[in-house]
């Protein structure tokens, strides 16, 4: 985009929202369309609340299992559908408006009352939830405006939606103010920076800034929020100082000199707002070292381009040299796998990929991966056009990642990587295990140069339509293949007194088994130890037989409990559910093995080990054979 | 605004092709027409392969839903199509793009509720129809065009072919998660019958366990089926609608036969809009809403693919109204008139109602001759002579199984006005709570009445006469149906004022409730397809919602809406509440207002915590001891569920030697006497029953002498602490007793 362009775009959308682009009057003048927008906003948000209303009555009279559920439900359902109301806004039509935002909150309310209380009801609740703030960020980008109140409310949404293993309202209510404001705060933070980069830079583009941050951050933490704050604060000061070089050369009546001194600013600013972020991002961490990179950071404002480079290199070479790790550089990896068309023939500035990936080596050192790319993706975005069919194939893989994502974030799958469920949902390896996310990376990359090569062959449509079908195939191969649950409905224990459990097959071959099971007083057992053996027979006679072992293929289900937290092996969580008082969630844990080759079984056979403490139990919620 | 002004009113987009565009749309249209057979030949193989590829298997409860998907986008696709050529909008391209990356998610995760064996079969199902409804909210309003300034005689095709692909969009799933109950799998019987054995003699049928085919049980004679003199064994229903369907089931077994009945359902719809020309022509904005109102929302979507005589009983009585206009001029018109009046008391004597009422409105129609009035009864005697003759002859009763007392009133007047508000607002069977949008009939009636005194004089003449007669019969609700089965017949009647009410729909009190009723109906609607069999009402004075509601929750809800078969004050004052609320809110505030389609749809969704939290702090007056918010541990049910004609019981807990009930009580004072109506089974020996309120106080003793008939015992008063139930036990010496209820006077 011209710089003239960019400030016709910007006047444009200024006008839209009713205020003046970089006029103080602008508020004043705009002042009684303002009333009506947030009269409408708050209009829309009438039917979140009332839902939120409804789930607090329905769980003060539910028993204590479903109310704790419940309560945990209606609290992240009403920070999402509040803030998708607030995102999707009263924006075009009142009437439309209000049925739009009306359907999040139906449909929420129908999951929370119409199903019994469990994990199968926080599944479709956190489907629906998604899928509001996917339409409310839609209808945004349709509108192509974004205020600070639809900005905050996004925000609001997202971090809720990542974040919300933490929002348990029985652990919330005990906490003192300043953890509360540090739930709260940041995503706030980071809504009003999204509303000030809107006015000056494409929405596409900003959109797919804060979704790349809150992704690699999950959510908008601190780690999350600081780039974009950073970044927002560096592109107002370049505007204020761009104005004034403005007024200063239209007095020499030399326009075109101002606005090309304006395009230039704008190349050095970003990557120093981004190093500035993510160095407040990593001041928790390596306080003496964030505290150089701040200061160097914030001096880039006012020092000669060359010098960013360096800078923006230093703690890469820092690191390097300290510590020497190069194997975290990996997780960079992330980064192409967040923004694959931002790395494409001529979708960026050399100079600007060259920062941003600079900046996120030194992120990827410092923070565990992918939390450190947080800073890099969201300059990397905001740098990369964002118009054009590159722009929304970017924002619909995006939008992709956040909706699996957040899935997999929320109840009950509770995961703490959703970029790698997201990932794993395709069949692609986890970028937060370093070597393997380049795999990824380069699978993404390729993929997005096809696409591209596609569209232009033939047409945007076809291309967008060839995303969409690529992940729903690609999701559908990625699937485990249907399975068959032979233990009871409701499940079966294996205890000192009653050793094995064992289900008749039907003789046809397996392939693969998956448990899924709990441990219950085992929370002293060491990580490794035994607890069963699991064996596939054939008229009595063993085929094949595995181990069950703590931490590794099933854990403690209390493990998340205060008194048992860091106490009890950890094991590969595959289900959660909320036991009462709402305190900590319960864990089940998967584990699957499969065969070179399938067998023809005609039992399976699960026997406790016979050095176990006899009060452990073990509960086999799902045993299921496959071919 | 005024009708004059409104036929000055200019349509913003013409509906003629202009004669130099003739050509090249001739040419367009040919080539669409093309692309139509090809998505529609395509989606055959589609409709094959997509349950495959999703991985679905043989006994998943999503795979036919599945299979469906291609057939209805195909079907979809064709229809815009070739409304666009007519006339119509085309839907947003952004807005149905969304709509296809929507539809893609769900295959999704159809496919992973499937891998991971998920129980989320019924809330994708529901996601699925509200995605159809979504898509079908985005393509009315573009419809508009086909209906120019005055509704058309000949409505587009569109108007038959999107109803058709709702009901066959939801039909896989209805009658695999709710396979056909009621009279439903005896019309099948009778079908198959007359598709296999050319006759109505189901004895082999039911011998040869016929009924598998369509039903996972073996179907037995219903009580009091007619027996022929040579032992034939023939079903009470008539024979009309399965020698309708005897051609499809043949073809295509009984899923042939729902698609035909969701075939007549959308010609219904279709005939409904195309009658409305006779005198709603000048709303066609508003007959378009209330044609969509029929069409996609209960009770018409819940019977579109049933099997039961209602739908076609309506379908007849709008073709004979249709046909009435030209009664005079038309020999055509006259004789299907007439055809009509003949059939409708063979597709069931009830129906016959609606011949007498058709025949005199021709006669006051035709100038009112006596002759001609002579001539109209005595074809109607003649009629229901030959009906009642061949009736005796074949099956030896006139009446089949019922007798003429049973359609004389049985019950006093209060009971009779309560069932017939009932028919509206029971909370099972009404209209109006199978979807509330229907209670905009209120203003519209009274609309109606205030502008058009005539037309509505006509409406009462035909609605009124024959839901008073059902009202008169103990089984007005139809029985083991959903919701508003008699009613079904005059639906379309009963929707046509509607069309001139929501002309007015943007005021400010009437845009809150539509708003408000729409997002209830909505979710009603969605709950009714997710869970089919909800939509079948125990006949208790509760629906399922609200049973399953009093469970969870151990409140008693279900007293604060209107019952007609537990009569309490709610089924007085909820009506007289109804009806001035939605009247007044119609009329004010007129206005347009901002937030008020916000503000009706957050006060639906907030209203079950209303009602949750008014259960909670109103005082208990009344308990119902079998109602599902009580406790039970010993006894049972009385009379048994599924006892023929329940209604005419009290329906009671029996409590054996040893059982124990605790019934949630809201204590509206320190004391309360009690008063239980309780009686001993018979053959049983004295019962003695011990009372309390909450386990810590000390029981009262009340003894039931052997043979005690329904009577009150007082009790009391007792002390009753806040939030203490009321106790029910037997000790384990004593004998069975039935308790109705428990009325509590708070002091």
């Amino acid at each position: 985009m011209s710089p003239a362009a960019d400030v016709a775009g910007s006047a444009s959308r200024a006008a839209a929202v009713g205020v003046e682009p970089g006029s103080s009057d602008g508020a004043h003048s705009a002042a009684k369309p303002r009333s009506i927008g947030i009269a409408s906003q708050i209009y829309a948000v009438l039917p979140a609340v009332a839902f939120a209303i409804g789930g607090v009555a329905l769980a003060a009279w539910q028993p204590a299992e479903a109310g704790a559920e419940t309560l945990y439900l209606t609290l992240v359902g009403g920070c999402v559908l509040v803030g998708a109301a607030l995102l999707a806004g009263a924006t075009s039509s009142v009437g439309a408006s209000a049925a739009t935002t009306a359907v999040g909150p139906l449909l929420a309310a129908l999951v929370l009352w119409g199903m019994p209380a469990g994990p199968p009801r926080g599944i479709a609740f956190g489907v629906v939830l998604v899928a509001s703030f996917v339409v409310a960020t839609w209808r945004r980008l349709r509108e192509g405006t974004l205020n600070g109140l639809a900005a905050v409310g996004g925000a609001l949404a997202l971090h809720a939606l990542l974040r919300a293993d933490e929002l348990l309202p029985a652990v919330l209510l005990a906490s003192n103010a300043a953890a509360l404001a540090r739930l709260l705060v940041p995503p706030m933070l980071a809504g009003l920076t999204l509303a000030s980069l809107a006015r000056r830079h494409p929405l596409g583009a900003v959109l797919a800034a804060g979704a790349a941050a809150a992704l690699a951050a999950r959510g908008f933490t601190v780690t999350g929020a600081s780039p974009l704050l950073a970044l927002a604060a560096v592109d107002a000061s370049r505007v204020w100082r761009g104005r004034r070089r403005d007024a200063s050369a239209a007095s020499q009546g030399d326009v075109e000199d101002a606005l090309r001194l304006r395009a230039t600013l704008r190349d050095v600013d970003g990557i120093a707002a981004a190093g500035f972020g993510f160095a407040l991002a990593a001041f928790g961490v390596v306080r003496p070292l964030a505290v150089v990179i701040a200061i160097a950071a914030a001096a880039l404002v006012a020092l000669p381009r060359a010098w960013v480079w360096i800078v923006a290199a230093a703690p890469l070479v820092y690191e390097l040299a300290t510590s020497g790790d190069a194997q975290r550089l990996f997780a960079l990896a992330a980064l192409v796998v967040l923004l694959p068309w931002a790395f494409l023939p001529r979708a960026t500035p050399v100079g600007q990929l060259l920062g941003a990936v600079l900046v996120g080596a030194g992120g990827a050192l410092l923070l565990p991966p992918p939390t450190g790319l947080a800073a890099a993706a969201a300059a990397l975005a905001l740098a990369t056009g964002s118009t054009g069919i590159r722009g929304s194939l970017q924002r619909g893989w995006l939008a992709f990642l956040i909706a699996v994502g957040a899935i997999a974030a929320g109840y009950p799958w509770l995961r703490s990587q959703p970029l790698d469920v997201a990932l794993g949902s395709l069949g692609l390896p986890a970028v937060s295990g370093s070597l393997q996310g380049l795999v990824s990376a380069v699978a993404l990359l390729a993929a997005a140069a096809l696409l591209m090569l596609a569209a232009a062959r033939t047409s945007p449509r076809i291309a967008s339509g060839l995303l969409a079908v690529g992940l729903a195939v690609g999701a559908l191969v990625a699937m485990p293949p249907a399975a068959r649950n032979v233990a009871q409905a409701d499940g079966a224990v294996v205890r000192a007194d009653a050793p094995v459990w064992s289900a008749g097959l039907d003789g046809t071959d397996v392939a693969r088994v998956r448990v899924v099971s709990t441990l219950a007083d085992s929370a002293e057992l060491p990580a490794g130890t035994a607890i069963a053996t699991l064996s596939l027979e054939s008229e009595g006679r063993p085929l094949a037989a595995w181990t069950l072992r703590a931490g590794q293929d099933t854990a403690e289900w209390a493990a998340e409990r205060p008194d048992l937290r860091g106490v009890a092996a950890a094991g590969p969580v595959w289900w959660s559910w909320l036991p009462p008082p709402g305190t900590f969630f319960a864990h089940a844990y998967a584990s699957t093995w499969r065969l070179a080759r399938p067998i023809p079984a005609t039992d399976i056979r699960v026997a406790r080990d016979p050095a176990l403490p006899a009060g452990v139990t073990l509960s086999l919620l799902r045993v299921e054979v496959s071919r | 605004m005024s009708r004059a002004e409104r036929e000055h009113v200019v349509e913003p987009q013409s509906l003629r092709p202009t004669r130099s565009r003739t050509g090249r749309n001739a040419a367009l249209g040919v080539f669409e027409r093309g692309r139509g057979l090809a998505a529609l030949a395509l989606s055959l193989p589609a409709a094959w392969a997509l349950p495959r590829v999703l991985g679905l298997s043989a006994n998943d409860p999503l795979r036919g839903t599945a299979a469906m998907v291609p057939l209805v986008i195909a079907g979809l696709f064709v229809v815009a199509a070739s409304a666009r050529r007519a006339g119509a909008r085309a839907p947003r391209r952004s807005v149905v793009t969304a709509q296809l990356v929507a539809l893609l998610a769900w295959l999704l995760l159809a496919a992973a509720r499937a891998r991971f064996d998920l129980p989320l079969a019924p809330a994708l199902a529901a996601g699925l129809f509200a995605l159809l409804g979504d898509h079908l909210l985005e393509l009315l309003p573009r419809l508009r065009p086909l209906l120019g300034h005055s509704l058309p005689a000949r409505p587009h095709f569109a108007f038959f072919a999107l109803p058709l692909l709702a009901y066959l969009a939801i039909l896989p799933w209805s009658t695999s998660q709710r396979p056909p109950d009621g009279d439903e799998p005896y019309y099948l019987l009778v079908a198959h019958s007359l598709a296999y054995d050319l006759d109505a003699d189901i004895a082999n049928n039911y011998a040869a366990g016929d009924s598998l085919r369509f039903l996972p049980r073996r179907l037995e004679p219903q009580p009091g089926d007619p027996v022929g003199h040579h032992g034939e064994l023939y079903s009470r229903h008539n024979v009309m609608l399965p020698l309708l369907l005897a051609l499809p089931y043949r073809v295509a077994g009984a899923h042939g036969a729902f698609a035909t009945m969701a075939a007549l359902a959308a010609a219904l719809t279709w005939l409904t809009l195309r009658f409305a020309r006779h005198r709603f022509a000048a709303w066609p904005g508003g007959a378009l809403l209330a044609w969509a109102l029929l069409a996609f929302t209960p009770p018409l979507l819940l019977y579109s693919h049933q099997v039961w005589v209602e739908v076609p009983a309506a379908l007849l009585v709008v073709l004979a109204l249709d046909a009435l206009r030209d009664l005079a001029t038309r020999r055509r018109s006259a004789a299907l008139f007439w055809a009509i009046v003949v059939l409708l008391p063979l597709l069931k004597l009830r129906f016959a109602a609606f011949a007498g009422l058709l025949a005199l409105l021709a006669w006051w129609r035709s100038g009112r001759r006596v002759r001609g009035l002579a001539a109209a009864a005595g074809g109607m005697v003649a009629l229901f002579a030959a009906i009642l003759a061949f009736n005796h002859a074949r099956f030896g009763a006139a009446l089949k199984t019922y007798g003429l007392e049973q359609l004389l009133p049985e019950a006093p007047f209060h009971v009779v006005l309560a069932r017939f508000l009932g028919l509206f607002f029971d909370v099972g069977f009404g209209l109006f709570a199978a979807a509330p949008l229907w209670a905009l009939l209120i203003p519209a009636l009274a609309l109606l009445v205030r502008r058009r005194p005539a037309l509505a004089a006509e409406l009462a003449f035909l609605v009124t006469p024959y839901l008073l007669l059902v009202s008169f019969r103990r089984e007005w609700f139809g029985g083991w149906s959903p919701p508003f089965r008699y009613g079904l017949a005059v639906l379309p009647l009963l929707v046509l004022p509607l069309a001139t009410l929501l002309d007015e729909r943007r005021r400010g009190g009437a845009r809150l409730l539509v708003a408000g009723l729409g997002v209830a109906t909505a979710a009603l609607t969605l709950v009714w397809l997710a869970v089919p069999g909800w939509t079948y009402p125990l006949a208790d004075g509760s629906s399922w919602l609200l049973s399953e509601l009093g469970r969870e929750t151990r409140l008693d809800v279900a007293r604060f809406f209107p019952s007609a078969i537990r009569l309490r004050a709610a089924s007085w004052w909820w009506p007289l509440a109804a009806i001035a609320l939605t009247a007044a809110l119609w009329r004010w505030p007129r206005r347009p207002l901002r937030g008020a389609a916000a503000v009706g749809a957050a006060l639906a969704i907030a209203a079950p915590a209303g009602a949750l939290v008014a259960a909670a702090r109103l005082p208990t007056a009344v308990v119902q001891l079998e109602d599902a918010q009580v406790e039970t541990a010993g006894g049972s049910l009385q009379p048994p569920l599924w006892t023929f004609d329940r209604p005419r019981f009290r329906g009671a807990w029996q409590l054996d030697p040893g059982a124990r009930l605790s019934a949630p009580v809201v204590a509206g004072g320190r004391q309360a006497r009690v008063r239980l109506w309780c009686e001993t089974p018979p053959g049983a020996t004295a019962a003695r029953l011990l009372v309390s309120a909450g386990s810590a106080e000390a029981p009262l003793a009340v003894s039931v002498a052997a043979g005690t008939p329904w009577r009150a015992f007082d009790l009391g008063p007792f002390d009753w602490p806040a939030g203490a139930p009321l106790i029910l036990a037997m000790p384990a010496d004593s004998g069975p007793v039935l308790v109705d209820r428990a009325e509590l006077d708070w002091r």
